[in-house]
Formats: C-alpha cells, structure tokens, sequence
C-alpha cells in the first residue's frame, strides 16, 4: 500500500507492508535512521519523532494510520548549517556521550517546549520519563533542556 | 489470512460493515500500543487491521445527564490533562497521570486499555470504583454493560468480533483517588493498583464505599469484604487493620516477576490506607 507524509516539511511517497511500523518505514523505507531502535516495544524512547504535534515511540505507531500526517525527525532540526538551539544546548552540557538516545530525547524536549516554552524541571523530569539514557545521566540533559527553555532561542522548531 | 492487510474505517457504519464481513479475520487498531508490540512478536496472526482512529465522534469527554461520557478513543493524555476530570473523578485522573509516560499516554486509549484487558490495565480499578458502563455497537444495534461484567478474565472482554466500544460513562466522584505500585515511577508495569470511591455523611461516617485492586487477581477486582469493613464507620487505624486482613478474601495475588504473593498482599493493605485516606479527606 501507499504512505503519503509530509516529512521535515516535504511531502514523501512510500510503499509499506500494512503491519509496518513508522520506525520501520523512516529507517528502511526512507533511510531516515535519525530514530533508532533500541527495544522495540516502546519502553526506550530511542525512536521517539515528531507526528503531528506530539512526540511519539515510532516502534508503536502503526504507519498506515499516519496516512497525510506531518512526521519530525532529528534530520529535520538544524536549518542549513545552523543546529537547532536544543542540539546546541545538548552540546554546550556534555549530555552526550554515545548518542544513541539522544535524537529521542531532542524531539521529546522540542514537542515539550512548543506545547510549553517555560517548564519547570520537574515538568521537564516528567516530559522525558519515557527516554532512557543508559550513558550521559539525566542531569546533564535536564540541564540542557532548561537552559534551551531559559534562553532566548525556545524549541520552536520550524 | 496469508499476510496484513489494512482499512483505515472513515465511519462507524464503515466499520461495522468490515468487522461483519470479515468476521474474525479484523483487529481492531486503536491507538496501537498493545497491537503493535504484538505482531513484532509474533502474538498477532497476520489479519485486517481495522484503524477507528480517525472516527472523530468516538472522542471527548463531557458532561451528560450528571455523569461523565468518556469517548472510547479519548487518550489517556487526554484524561491526565482534563480539569473537569481532576475535579470530579480525581481517581481515574491520578490512574491517567501514573500511566506510563506522556509519550505513550498521547497514542494509548482508553477503550483499548480495558479492551486488551490486562489484569493490570490501570484504567480498570478507577473506572471500577467509579461504576463505568460500557457502551459497545454491532450489528444487533447498541448495549451496554458493567465494566465488572466487561472483564471476564485475563485478556478477555465480552465484546463479540463484529462489535466496537464507543464510549463509557462514569458516576464522578470527588471522594476518589488511585494508587499504583510499580517498580519505578514512570513506564512501570503495575505490581499492585487501588482505587477507592466513598460517599460520607456530615459525622463523617463512611455512607458507600468502593475499592478495587489491580494486577492482583485475573481481571481487575472489586473487593467487597474491605469495603464492607468501612462502611458506617469513621476511619482509624484499627479500621484499616481491619481491612488490610479482610483483602486476603477479596483478591488472589500471584508470585511473579515483579513480586512475591506476600509482598503484594502486604502492599495491597498499605495501599488501600493511602488511597483511602487521599479520597476520604479530600475537599469536595
Ligand atoms: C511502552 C508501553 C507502556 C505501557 N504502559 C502501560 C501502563 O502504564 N498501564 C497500562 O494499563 N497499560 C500500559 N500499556 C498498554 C497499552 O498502552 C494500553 O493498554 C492502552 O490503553 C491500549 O490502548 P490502544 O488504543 O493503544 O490499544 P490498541 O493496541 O489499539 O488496542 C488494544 C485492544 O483493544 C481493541 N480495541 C481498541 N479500541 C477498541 C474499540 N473502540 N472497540 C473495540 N475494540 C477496541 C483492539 O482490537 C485490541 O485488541 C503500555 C504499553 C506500552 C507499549
Ligand atoms: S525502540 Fe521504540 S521505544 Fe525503544
Ligand atoms: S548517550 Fe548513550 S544512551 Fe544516552
């Protein structure tokens, strides 16, 4: 069958099996592999995108039923050369080390600050329950994303 | 069937029709979250999977006649989010706000949690307490019936193959609240649930009561011995005693992975205490 989205902005057309999953489709259909597969089953959050306005485990969402969504991806934040002030918040507080997880936790953080540019860190420890991080730590990412939040530049994506 | 196949349903009618035709080759798909962990591992044979999630008017949540309708494909965002929900029904808002993360609570629905019926489906002991009918349609038209009666066993609801849950409906009540004990705060499967629900007089004695526990019997269970425990009594600490040894006739935990008979027995009881006292005290 045919998957129409519209991808980082772009409309892309695809086939897909009916029983794949929207990771599946980014990743092999796309050769999107922004999101990763960590578990699978939606207990990681290493293949959370953007679908329509909510951030989203991609391994549970079915993809047919995405028919004409608007999906974000990691690939899509940074506008030319210029990162996007999360992805430099993320450098500037080491809450990187293997990266895996990390695409996750950016699109978790850029949903959060567009539904709510100021959160506590409590809101912000909340938002990113279903990310796991299995190497920087969660401080360092809290801090990054409250300092996005603190800063002039918010998530508001594009 | 030799592979997937996929309808994205435009109306109920619409689907109705498929899950006539098609009889028990449909898989209904909802928000997806225990569908589609299910084929990756195999435990969903190949079938049509039937999407509702673009029938607008099985969402929502409103006001209706004193109680609460609750669309069947409302997301449990949705419910974690809702003033009117935290206002009136604080125990099914709680249950909402424990489940899983927000991520998952944007996609999971309320009709598919307790459709899937897992013995630790956290909407089941709120909407339990909270005496939760079941609004189903097929093709003999509409019924509706107890959530008690929906659950039939693990894994099992009494919905036949060709019907679809529209909606619930809930009697709210403020003097509610739920507890969950998992093995860490967020994305935790239930090792136990509660929830509580009572009416009181101005002296303060209990005049109704509800209780009912998850992930400690084959489906979510009332448990009529402790509420009886309570009623027409003001709480105290020799009443939760009561109650916390009237459990052990209400509920049948099991050894398990994320816990011991004894330990969910014991917890049940220290549950109950807290769920009680949240919803006993709360300001109405
Ligand atoms: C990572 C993760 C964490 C989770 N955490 C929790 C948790 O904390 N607590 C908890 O209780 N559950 C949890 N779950 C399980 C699941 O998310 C819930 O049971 C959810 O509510 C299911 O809703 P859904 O719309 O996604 O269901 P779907 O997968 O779409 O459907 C579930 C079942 O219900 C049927 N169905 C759905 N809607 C209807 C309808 N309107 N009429 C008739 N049949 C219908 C489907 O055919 C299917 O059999 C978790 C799942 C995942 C993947
Ligand atoms: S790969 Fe999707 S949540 Fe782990
Ligand atoms: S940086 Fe390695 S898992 Fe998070």
């Amino acid at each position: 069958m045919i998957l129409r989205l519209l991808l980082n902005g772009k409309p892309v057309t695809t086939t897909i099996r009916p029983e794949q999953t929207l990771l599946s489709v980014l990743r092999e259909n796309l050769g999107y592999t922004g999101a990763k597969e960590g578990c699978g089953v939606g207990e990681c959050g290493a293949c959370t995108v953007i679908l329509g306005q909510r951030a989203v485990k991609s391994c549970t969402v079915l993809a047919a039923q995405c028919e004409g969504a608007s999906v974000r991806t990691v690939e899509g934040l940074a506008q030319d050369d210029r990162l996007h002030p999360l992805q430099q918040a993320f450098i500037d507080h080491n809450a990187v080390q293997c990266g895996f997880c990390t695409g996750g936790f950016l699109l978790t953080a850029v949903a959060l600050l567009e539904r709510d540019p100021h959160p506590s860190r409590r809101e912000i420890q909340e938002a990113i329950s279903g990310n796991l991080c299995r190497c920087t730590g969660y401080v360092q990412i809290i801090d990054a994303i409250a300092a996005c939040a603190a800063g002039e530049g918010s998530g508001e994506g594009q | 069937m030799s592979g997937f196949a996929f309808q994205s349903a435009g109306s109920l009618e619409e689907a109705l029709a498929v899950l006539a035709r098609t009889e028990g080759e449909t898989r209904i798909v909802a928000g997806g979250t225990n569908v589609v962990p299910a084929i990756r591992d195999g435990r969903q044979p190949p079938a049509l999977l039937l999407d509702i999630s673009r029938l607008d008017g099985l969402r929502g949540l409103r006001e209706e006649k004193g109680k609460l309708w609750i669309g069947a494909l409302t997301t449990l965002a949705e419910l974690a989010a809702s003033p009117l929900l935290a206002e009136r029904a604080p125990a099914l808002y709680q249950a909402a706000n424990s489940f899983a993360d927000p991520n998952t609570r944007g996609r999971a629905t309320v009709a598919g949690n307790i459709t899937n019926a897992s013995p630790g489906a956290d909407m089941a002991p709120p909407l339990l307490v909270l005496e939760a009918e079941v609004f189903l349609t097929g093709p003999a038209g509409h019924r509706s019936l107890p959530l008690r009666e929906y659950l039939t066993g693990p894994f099992r609801a009494a919905l036949t193959r060709d019907e679809i849950v529209t909606h619930l409906t809930i009697s709210p009540q403020v003097h509610s609240a739920f507890i969950k004990i998992g093995l860490r705060r967020a994305m935790a499967i239930s090792v136990a649930t509660v929830a509580v629900a009572l009416e009181k007089a101005t002296d303060g004695a209990v005049t109704a009561c509800r209780i009912a526990f998850g992930a400690l019997g084959p489906t979510a269970l009332r448990a009529p011995q402790a509420e009886s425990v309570f009623l027409g009594r003001q709480p105290d600490s020799a009443l939760f005693a009561a109650a916390a040894a009237a459990i052990a006739g209400d509920i049948q935990p099991r050894d398990g992975l994320r816990g011991t008979r004894e330990y969910r027995l014991s917890a049940a009881g220290a549950i109950l205490e807290r769920a009680f006292s949240l919803a006993y005290y709360k300001e109405a």
